[in-house]
């Protein structure tokens, strides 16, 4: 995070202040004499992005309000790690009411459609963008010389600083869900105990509600093969009647038309015949030999004969034809009469072998034993039904008559007896199949309700142990979760001491011109320093005041760019705040000349101080004036 | 070393920050925790994807200041 300019207006001794211009990277000295309004700059950056000074907490705001004016009002304007730029306002009256606005500027020029207002909304996104709140802040980007001590090793803010801030807090809420999923687990066990019982108290025989709508479906069929069988013979009986009369009346009709066709076809050929000869061949019938029957007045008539003997041999021929035809067509007509008296001789076997069979051979032994043992059934279907058959004598004649009815041989009489016959026991055997079909019909009701019910048991088990697996699996995760953070918090802790130890290294031979060289800092952040005079590590009780706060320095300066860096700011300024009070003017100008340099990271370092050295390499001065209420840079 | 323990889903570079730091960790980790018997490595996926969201406070800067 850097800052490109600063506005204030009535805020602590400035009536209004304008810094603009800030480099990005650089040096900005702000210096002046005592209660010219030095930390006050300092104390505006503060009070902009957290609402509060070093000095001043939420609840005395309204001391930051320039002497008579109603309110004081901060602007800020910064660019953070992704090259967002954002203008941040904080304004608080003389009663202590603060209001905060921030808004992003667009990348072309203007401002983002929306901008947030309110401290709670504001702070929320602003720790966010910015990466550290204010305890992370005045630990590390804004460092007061008489605050540069030893760090607290278990601080909020050097975990932050470590990048293990938020392990703490992570485990902590895992540790909670482990203790809810653990009792979710701990209550739903004794539930998936109590329904086991249950479920192995109905004993459900997976196989047996199949078996049962399988064998009252059995019924259904019985029963409907009889009533089909009932309806045939119904309309066949009938049928076979009047075919019987009509088979017989197309036979005889059959048998004398085909005399008919044999009487014709001789005339017809003869008399053909004989117009023949008498046309091609003439004097044949001169012929004595062949005027056997002397025939001497008609031989010679040989015009008489072609007069008659044609038409003769025609009208022979078309009665032969007709004949031919009337005996094929009731030849057709008995095919189908003997094709429907074959359909009504087999229904008659198929029932002769239904009627005489026991429903028992077609249903399961188990269905079969239900039946007998259940007291619910009607007795006496089950004796006529389930296990007897009708006495075989009352059908005995049945295959005979089968047999004759094929080509209505059999009497109509007799037929219509068997019919009746076989109706009546089709009809009962119905009704017997009926009453068992109603009392599977029970069984099958019975056996669905329980089979329900375990079906609801089940899936309330499988719903149980869903539960007990997803607790436990979350437990593992959690579990898994915690172990991670806690093997990358000891690598964290381990590389940020390794990292601020380099970085100390780095800088503390510029600050104490190359005095003292190395560090050493322990996981509880003891310091040491070695020193190449005694040739060891030095405590750091054992080194002067000064030298401390040059350590001191470099620590800081170190973990702040560590903090930098765990909270993806790749540029971030620093706000020092008289940090030379204890340095001699040697190594004053040494730091100052080494501060611009030492980090990738800090690269926009705000150094206050009454004076600096004249020949200062700085990037940006502000001088704060003793005699004015403004200042405009 | 199988593409599953590469973790080759965690995206290191979208990351920043803490966050970034723990998968880059969690890359270095599996490879001695696979070593052991009892490694699941899909609990240890779930974790370490538990651990990223929560870790993991990049927010759509764009999104929170597009109007409504």
């Amino acid at each position: 995070m850097l800052i490109n300019s600063l506005f204030a207006e009535n805020f602590r001794k400035y009536s209004k202040l304008e810094v603009t211009d800030i480099p990005a990277n650089g040096t900005i000295i702000v210096s002046g004499k005592n209660e010219s309004g030095k930390t006050s700059i300092g104390e505006a950056i503060c009070f902009a992005l957290f609402g509060r000074t070093f000095s001043l907490d939420k609840n005395n705001l309204s001391k930051l309000v320039y002497w008579g004016a109603d309110a004081a009002e901060v602007r800020v304007n910064f660019t953070t790690a992704d090259d967002n730029n954002f203008n941040l306002y904080r304004s608080v009256d003389e009663k202590g009411n603060v209001k905060v606005k921030l808004e992003r500027l667009l990348l072309g020029g203007g401002r983002a459609p929306k901008a947030l207002e309110g401290e709670v909304e504001v702070s929320k996104v602003l720790n966010k963008v910015i990466g550290f709140d204010y305890d992370a802040f005045a630990n590390s980007f804004y460092l007061v010389q008489r605050e540069l001590t030893t760090p607290e090793p278990q601080s909020t803010t050097i975990k932050k600083m470590a990048g293990i801030g938020d392990y703490a807090a992570i485990s902590s809420e895992l540790d909670d869900d482990n203790t809810k999923n653990q009792d979710k687990i701990n209550t739903t066990k004794p539930e998936v105990v109590t329904t086991k019982s249950s479920l192995d108290a109905i004993k459900l025989d997976e196989s047996w509600l199949p078996e049962l709508v399988d064998a009252d479906q059995t019924l259904e069929n019985e029963k409907q093969q009889r009533q089909t069988l009932l309806t045939e013979l119904s309309e066949n009986e009938k049928q076979y009647a009047e075919n019987s009369t009509s088979f017989f009346g197309t036979r005889k009709k059959r048998g004398f038309f085909g005399f008919l066709s044999f009487l014709f076809f001789p005339i017809m050929l003869a008399s053909f015949l004989l117009w023949m000869v008498n046309y091609f061949r003439p004097k044949l019938l001169d012929n004595p030999l062949i005027n056997i029957f002397g025939l001497d007045e008609l031989a010679n008539t040989h015009s008489s004969i072609a007069t008659w003997v044609l038409p003769i041999s025609i009208i022979a021929g078309i009665g032969f034809l007709i004949s031919l035809i009337v005996r094929g067509k009731a030849k057709q007509v008995m095919h189908a009469l003997s094709g429907e008296a074959e359909g009504f001789s087999k229904t008659l076997q198929k029932s002769h072998g239904v009627v005489t069979s026991s429903v028992e051979s077609v249903l399961p032994e188990r269905v079969v034993s239900l039946m007998q043992n259940n007291t619910a059934t009607d007795k006496a279907a089950i004796d006529s039904t389930l296990f007897s058959v009708p006495p075989e004598e009352q059908f005995n004649n049945l295959d005979s008559l089968a047999e004759n009815a094929t080509a209505y041989e059999a009497d109509p009489e007799e037929i219509n007896a068997a019919v009746l016959r076989l109706s009546d026991t089709f009809n009962k055997q119905n009704t017997d199949i009926s009453s068992l079909s109603k009392s599977l019909s029970a069984d099958i009701e019975k056996e669905k309700k329980r089979s329900d019910g375990a079906g609801k048991l089940r899936a309330k088990l499988k719903s149980l142990n869903a539960v007990i697996d997803d607790s436990e699996r979350k437990i593992a995760v959690n579990n898994t979760s915690m172990g991670l953070m806690q093997r990358a918090a000891e690598d964290s802790i381990s590389l940020f001491n390794k990292n601020i130890t380099e970085l100390t290294a780095k800088s503390l031979p510029k600050f104490t011109e190359g005095r003292y060289k190395k560090v050493r800092v322990a996981d509880d952040f003891t310091v040491q320093v070695h020193s190449d005079e005694k040739r060891g590590y030095m405590d750091f009780d054992e080194i002067s005041s000064g030298t401390q706060r040059q350590i001191m320095l470099a620590l800081r300066l170190a973990m702040s760019e560590e903090l930098a860096k765990n909270t993806a700011n790749k540029q971030q300024f620093i706000f020092l705040d008289e940090p030379f009070a204890f340095f001699d003017p040697q190594r004053t100008q040494s730091t100052l000349n080494a501060l611009p340099n030492i980090s990738d990271v800090i690269t926009q370092v705000w150094i206050v101080a009454q004076e600096f050295p004249e020949d200062t390499k700085v990037d940006k001065v502000i001088n704060c004036p003793s005699d004015s209420a403004e200042l405009s840079v | 070393m199988s593409a599953e323990l590469e973790l080759r889903w965690l995206k290191t570079e979208r990351l920043s920050g803490t966050a970034k730091r723990f998968a880059e960790f969690c890359k270095d980790d599996i490879k001695k925790q696979s070593q052991q018997s009892d490694f699941d490595l899909p609990v240890y996926q779930d974790a370490i994807k538990q651990v990223v969201e929560n870790l993991d406070d990049s927010i759509a800067i764009g999104e929170i200041f597009d109007a409504d």
